[in-house]
């Protein structure tokens, strides 16, 4: 397997990081963020080479990558979108968004499509209740969300590439009333949504 | 068949001694881990001088009284309770993570994890609660919920925590719960790691980081998804791979070299010394239908702590090779060597001595016990003999390097300090001039004890065939028996009692564990008849017999018994104050129990 | 007290963070000697905004003055408590509150290194800040000798990379050590023995924000807003089907349903209230008839049987189950527990599979008891907090909305025997003090 490197550039950002710490293995999280970043995700062999920087064992630098889940092991698509499920965006309609990006893109939460260009997951609270529901892709949050933004979201990502410094969150109109009961199937009845439940679980 | 007087119940995995114990009886004596003594048997220089006062605390009613900074685990295990624990290990940190060692503390709202919380002074402690109990039984049952009901094919079975948790708490209401799948049966080298057994103690992660050094193990993902797992599944590489067999305290971790070779209910054990270097580790020897199956580190602070290299752990392996082993005495009739009878051969021994009318030497060996050298020198000076030495090769120069910041150093023999001590000896080696005084004619006979003349090179090719009496002692048949005139069969130390003084003159003591091979004997005691015959003086009856007569002879075993020296050792005189470190890579500090017993 | 929320658009920005008084509060207080700081904060009564509510000036007090070893300022903008985003709110909109709240505390602990951890997916607070800080910096406010005063002051920004269990304090801080954020055994306490084992001061990104306006204005004027108990304002985080979900600060010992009726606008036209998680998905839920009269504070939530938390006020409507909110806590708190105390590994998942049963139509009364006392010998038995979140959602969710469980079982379950199997076990959720 070839020897893992990284730009020069990187290699310098990576030993002035580790500089701002008291301790080297504190640079743990920054330096695998820019691993991902350069490779997209992080093999073994990027492990063996962060844990020799930090002066950690490999074993280590893996349990952290496997601990946190914003870390890939494995090459993920083109866009990431990360889709928020906890209660307040449940309560908001994030089964309909989820369900509307795997109609649409024919994959289940933690599937790639096959031209490599989306990847779905469905992820813990976000932090942005208020605008409920909403998705992270890549670096870049999209809230209030309506499976028709969605629909337009995609055809849009298709032609674009991804600009990791683009992280500025686009907010659209938070959905009328209309449009928010629209986005559950059994309407404002009180009963349990059983059938939801299959729904992206 | 000689047995084990060693062993000892086990209390390893917590029980409370003061009452008796329903599951003594299922619990094989082979799974003992030492060291959970009473105060009154912990021999007196291990017991950390009192700091500054010692405290009181109360466990369950009993008063009892630990030095400051002691754990309320440690305070209990004092007042005769070991609380049941998965995490807790006392050679590594403290996580607090399996939540098995909960007690209840007067004037504290919430349970407390004995293992990590100070006992203090007044401190009133309980364990003995409804509410102590569900708390525990319930962590039983959360360890259960995605535990694999295999215990048929595990190989932990008799010396698995769990399984002796799940009898004592009873949770005999087994649920249909979805368990949580995870990999079985991963070859990793010297171990197997079955992950859906793992209870998550975190104790091999530990191993890996502060002692071995390796970092073999993690605790890879969260919830109830976490598995242990080596880097990149790879398999480990380490020389203390096999620790992680001894710590796991379930069957997730189990040697490749004994796993489904032996029931460990089958097995007896008996307090040993590993003999392949000379750091001296303590083990124990297990054996079943007198045959060794494995061997496993005792617990001794001032040697090994709680371990022991896989090197040495895996020699049981040749002790219970018996191809080449040496069946009965020997004598050489013109080309042949035939069998003789022991009576017959000591007697013919003393004479062929006798006849060299005092032109003998000897050449000892560092595998030797302390009681063999010293019926070795003894048997030189009835022969009107001077020169014993031992070193016919580079080894012993080594004795105290420690070539991998852990265990293991790189002299291979169990005795090198005890053999320079007993025999007087200090500077250069001695053999050459031994060899050369042969080969010149001035020393007649010469006692070979457990070096292969193909050993000792040219030099000792020429002295051998220039000798007139040549007399062979050691377990195993010599590669080249040419000019050898007897031979005394002599037992391995798993067949015998005695003594090594280790790396830095410990003198420590061993049991034997399985009856001698055929007609075998112990050095000492072969060496004693001869010297007896020979008229110089009465043999020892035993070991301890030997060793006394040690210990009044040399200054430097002065005072020394086998009951001073007991299963955890002593030092020899004049270094009473030797401190030892504890074992390992990056043990940390401040974060362990300190030691108080 | 937040002073971006009358500065919309620019607020971020520091000539207008200073044009609206900003920056004021850290140059008096390095005139102040750091007890006397330490001692404004005490009397203020703020307490930790993060969701323990520890009073913060004893806090501070606990840094010991006379250690040998480097004290750390360490603010916890780690916020993942669901249904919370007044910290990301404050990040973006005023950071150079943030950071002059930091600069104090570091001042009254003698810090001179902080570090800021942001949660990974924060990039958009995460840009803000940065250039807040190197703004900061060029202004020489940051660095050697700040405000030209002969303080030295140095701000590390940390960033996680997606673990829930990294906003608790200590598991923060072996995150920021780079490992996995397992919360540790206390005692030592990160005051005495935190980062790299220094003494370590760590706030919640609000709670830090709250103390520019009390060093400015002093612990009286603070004191005059809010409760006896709950002194001062706190950040709500609204969501859920309601008129007008966002950001609130309120006066401590708001009235619950003025609020939601009024500030809020009310339910979403069609959605009728079915019960509220008032501090984060963590506290016990709400339902209407504890709701009313129910005072936004410390002690008035307790009285409720819940707590301020973090403030994430989460709303939930008629269309949909109890049962379903739960499975959606359960399956946050088994995907975000570390996994490193038994009774919490295991319990999450397991309540989660519970839940999960009876939703499916496969559930039983015993399955609803094994929830209840799998939470019971989860709470206060763990390293850390998580369990306890865990538990009390599914003993409150049940509790409150027993038929809404019950019919979803198979089989008929005996409400009687139900509410004695709560009763059971309910001690562990909050009581009223």
């Amino acid at each position: 397997m070839a020897a893992f490197t990284m730009p020069d550039e990187a290699v310098r950002w990576v030993e002035a990081t580790i500089a701002r710490y008291p301790d080297r293995q504190a640079a743990m999280l920054p330096v695998l963020w820019a691993v991902q970043r350069e490779k997209g995700w992080i093999s073994p062999e990027a492990m063996v080479w962060v844990g020799d920087r930090l002066g950690c064992s490999a074993s280590a630098v893996q349990a952290v990558v496997r601990f946190y889940t914003m870390f890939d092991e494995e090459p993920v698509g083109r866009w990431k979108l990360q889709v928020c499920r906890t209660l307040s965006c449940e309560l908001m309609g994030a089964r309909a968004i989820v369900d509307r990006i795997r109609e649409r893109l024919g994959i289940e939460p933690g599937q790639t499509t096959s031209d490599g260009e989306f990847t779905l997951q469905e992820v813990e609270c976000l932090a942005s209740c208020g605008t409920a529901p909403m998705m992270q892709c890549n670096f870049k949050f999209y809230e209030n969300l309506t499976p028709e933004r969605i629909d337009a979201l995609l055809d849009e990502l298709r032609g674009r590439v991804p600009d990791h410094d683009d992280v500025e969150p686009v907010i659209y109109e938070r959905p009328g009333a209309d449009a928010y009961h629209a986005m559950f199937p059994r309407g404002a009845e009180a009963a349990p949504s059983g059938a939801a439940g299959e729904a992206g679980r | 068949m000689r047995r084990n007087v060693g062993t000892e119940k086990d209390t390893a995995y917590g029980g409370r001694r003061r009452s008796p114990d329903a599951l003594a009886s299922i619990l094989p004596p082979s799974t003992a881990v030492p060291s959970r003594r009473a105060p009154e048997e912990v021999p007196a220089e291990r017991v950390a001088a009192p700091v500054a006062g010692e405290i009181k605390v109360t466990i369950d009613g009993i008063e009892i009284s630990v030095p400051k900074g002691a754990t309320i685990f440690q305070a209990a295990e004092r007042a005769g309770y070991t609380p049941p624990h998965f995490c807790f290990h006392r050679d590594l940190s403290i996580p607090a993570n399996c939540r098995m060692c909960l007690c209840e503390v007067k004037d504290q709202p919430k349970l407390q994890t004995s293992c990590s919380t100070a006992a203090a002074d007044g401190m009133v402690v309980a364990f003995d609660t409804p509410r102590v109990k569900e708390a525990v039984q319930g962590v039983v049952e959360f360890v259960f919920k995605n535990h694999p009901l295999d215990c048929p094919v595990c190989d932990q079975v008799g010396e698995c925590y769990l399984q002796k948790y799940y009898m004592e708490v009873g949770n005999y209401d087994p649920k249909p719960i979805e368990k949580v799948h995870k990999d079985k049966v991963k070859d990793l080298g010297p171990i197997t790691l079955d992950a859906e057994r793992c209870v998550l103690c975190s104790r091999c992660v530990r191993f890996g980081e502060e002692v071995a050094g390796t970092a073999d193990f993690m605790i890879a993902h969260r919830s109830d998804h976490s598995e242990i797992m080596t880097f990149d599944d790879r398999p480990i590489d380490s020389a203390y791979a096999l620790n992680y067999t001894d710590i796991c305290p379930v069957g997730a971790l189990t040697s490749n070299d004994f796993r489904f070779r032996k029931r460990v209910y089958f097995l007896r054990s008996a307090k040993s010394i590993c003999p392949e270097c000379s750091t001296g580790c303590n083990i124990y020897s297990d054996e079943a239908e007198d045959r060794v199956y494995r061997y496993r580190p005792r617990y001794n602070d001032a040697v090994n702590d709680s371990w022991m290299c896989d090197p040495g752990r895996l020699s049981h392996a040749r002790v219970a090779d018996l191809s080449d082993r040496l069946v009965e005495p020997l004598v050489r009739q013109g080309n042949r060597m035939v069998p003789i009878g022991w009576d017959e051969a000591v007697e013919t021994a003393a004479r062929s001595l006798k006849e060299m009318a005092g032109r003998v030497a000897a050449i000892g060996s560092s595998r030797m016990s302390n009681e063999d050298l010293w019926e070795l020198s003894r048997l030189v000076r009835a022969a009107g003999g001077s020169s014993v030495d031992f070193r016919a090769d580079e080894s012993w120069k080594g004795v105290e390097d420690l070539i991998d910041g852990i265990l293991i150093r790189r002299d291979p023999n169990p005795n090198t300090r005890g053999a320079m001590a007993i025999l007087g000896l200090n500077g250069e080696s001695g053999v050459g001039r031994i060899l050369d005084g042969v080969a010149a004619g001035e020393t007649g006979g010469i006692i070979l004890c457990d070096w292969d003349p193909a050993t000792l090179g040219e030099r000792g090719a020429r002295a051998l065939e220039a000798a007139d009496w040549v007399l062979f002692l050691g377990p195993r048949v010599p590669a080249v028996l040419d000019h050898i005139d007897m031979v005394l069969p002599t037992c391995v130390h798993v067949e015998r009692d005695g003594t090594f003084t280790n790396y830095a003159d410990r003198v420590q003591r061993f049991w034997p564990n399985v009856s001698a091979h055929e007609a075998s004997r112990p050095a000492w005691q072969a060496l004693g008849a001869v010297t007896e015959a020979l008229g110089g003086g009465t043999a020892p009856g035993s070991a301890a017999a030997s060793f006394a007569a040690l210990a009044a002879a040399v200054p430097a075993f002065a005072g020394l018994s086998y009951a001073a020296v007991g299963d955890q050792g002593a030092w020899l005189a004049g270094r009473e104050k030797a401190e030892t470190p504890p074992v390992g890579f990056d043990p940390k500090p401040g974060v362990r129990a300190p030691i108080i017993v | 007290m937040q002073r971006g929320l009358d500065r919309p658009g620019e607020s971020h920005v520091l000539e207008a963070y200073e044009a609206a008084g900003g920056y004021r509060a850290i140059r008096k207080a390095l005139g102040m000697s750091p007890e006397a700081i330490v001692d404004e904060v005490k009397k203020s009564g703020l307490r930790g905004r993060g969701g323990a509510g520890f009073p913060t000036g004893t806090k501070w007090s606990f840094i010991p003055r006379d250690s040998a070893k480097p004290r750390y300022l360490l603010c916890n903008s780690d916020e993942s408590e669901p249904g919370t985003f007044k910290d990301r709110w404050l990040l973006e909109n005023d950071p150079h509150l943030v950071l002059e709240g930091m600069m104090i505390a570091a001042v009254a602990i003698d810090s001179h290194l902080m570090f800021n951890y942001f949660r990974g997916e924060f990039t958009y607070p995460l840009a803000r800040w940065r250039a807040a800080v190197e703004e900061a910096y060029r202004k020489g406010y940051l660095g050697k000798g700040i405000f030209g005063s002969d303080y030295d002051l140095e701000l590390v920004t940390h960033y996680g990379a997606g673990a829930y269990i990294a906003g608790e304090e200590t598991g923060m801080l072996e995150s920021l050590e780079g490992k996995k954020a397992f919360p540790r055994n206390k005692p030592p306490f990160p005051a005495v023995e935190g980062l790299f084992r220094s003494p370590t001061l760590i706030n919640n990104t609000e709670t830090l924000a709250t103390i520019p306006w009390i060093v400015e204005n002093g612990a009286d004027a603070y004191t005059q807003y809010g409760t006896e108990k709950s002194r001062g304002t706190k950040l709500w985080s609204c969501s859920g089907p309601i008129a007008r979900p966002g950001v609130y600060e309120l006066e401590m010992g708001y009235d619950l349903m003025e609020f939601l009726e009024g500030d809020l606008g009310g339910m979403m036209e069609g959605v009728e209230l079915k019960g509220i998680i008032p501090g984060g998905s963590s506290v016990p839920v709400l339902t209407p008839e504890e709701c009313r009269g129910a005072k936004m504070d410390y002690e008035g939530l307790r009285e409720r049987g819940s707590l301020v938390g973090s403030g994430g006020f989460i709303v939930i409507g008629d269309n949909m189950s109890a049962v379903d909110c739960l499975l959606n806590l359960a399956h946050f708190y088994a995907h975000e527990s570390c996994g490193q105390c038994t009774p919490c590994r295991e319990g999450c998942g397991w309540i989660e599979q519970l839940v999960e049963k009876i939703l499916d139509g496969r559930g039983t009364q015993a399955d609803l008891e094994t929830i209840l006392r799998v939470s019971d010998l989860m709470a206060g038995k763990t390293i850390c907090a998580l369990a306890d979140a865990m538990a009390w959602p599914a003993v409150a969710f049940i509790k409150k909305y027993p038929q809404e469980f019950a019919a979803l079982c198979a089989g008929p379950v005996d409400m009687e025997g139900l509410a004695e199997a709560v009763g059971r076990h309910d001690h562990i959720l909050p009581k009223a003090s």
